[in-house]
């Protein structure tokens, strides 16, 4: 199980530097990597910026908040993506292969979070339904 | 779903009209979503007839709604924008 507290903190740390252009740049610079990859995000409503594959598969997962996002498209080196933003690579979205203190999750969304997850066991695609 | 059912859009978020019922009209989406193949990954954007909340970004009324699935079968959902 890995420990999403450390990757989660270490891009609060960075907030002050991420606003709404870089979280859009880092939505392009990903989706420009991929070919006919497009945009998905609810400018004010979601939380978090999704990056689609041609066919519907999630690329990426970007969070609004603070410069952190799952890059889930194994092709692709996270090291020539927006080195300012903390990104998680994995290999199954849907594996529940994290853990998390809720507490933080709440600090970094500011609100209070849904109990219908497992905290202690979960996957990307839950991390972002908690949150979006 | 909490932050569209407050009844202001000051917070920045979209939100359900009053007159709606918006556990209902999620799980109606989330079922309509499955019947018309909407999902994409794990969001569907659902339209309905009339409107069911107003986008926070325009002011405008909408008929659209997203709705968020996970693993579990749990779904929430937000207003989206509005079909063009």
């Amino acid at each position: 199980m890995i420990d999403l507290r450390q990757p989660i903190s270490k891009a609060m740390a960075k907030r002050g530097q991420w606003d709404t252009s870089s979280f859009v740049a880092a939505l392009h610079a990903v989706a420009s990597s991929i070919e006919n990859a497009r945009i998905d995000w609810e400018q004010g409503d979601e939380e978090w910026g999704r990056v689609l594959k041609a066919d519907g598969q999630v690329a990426a997962l970007v969070c609004v908040r603070v410069p952190f996002g799952f890059l889930c498209a194994p092709e692709m080196d996270s090291s020539h993506l927006s080195p300012e933003l903390t990104w998680v690579c994995v290999e199954d979205i849907e594996e529940p292969a994290f853990t998390v203190d809720k507490s933080l999750l709440e600090a970094v969304f500011g609100r209070e979070l849904s109990e219908n997850v497992n905290y202690g066991a979960l996957s990307a695609q839950d991390v972002w339904w908690a949150t979006v | 779903m909490a932050p569209h059912a407050t009844g202001s859009l000051a917070g920045g978020k979209s939100q359900f009209l009053h007159r709606v019922n918006e556990r209902q009209l999620v799980l109606d989406a989330a079922a309509y979503a499955d019947r018309a193949g909407l999902w994409v990954g794990n969001k569907a954007k659902v339209p309905f007839e009339s409107p069911v909340g107003v986008h926070a970004g325009t002011g405008e009324l909408t008929n659209v709604v997203n709705v968020y699935r996970n693993r579990n079968g749990f779904v929430h959902g937000a207003p989206a924008s509005p079909t063009p």
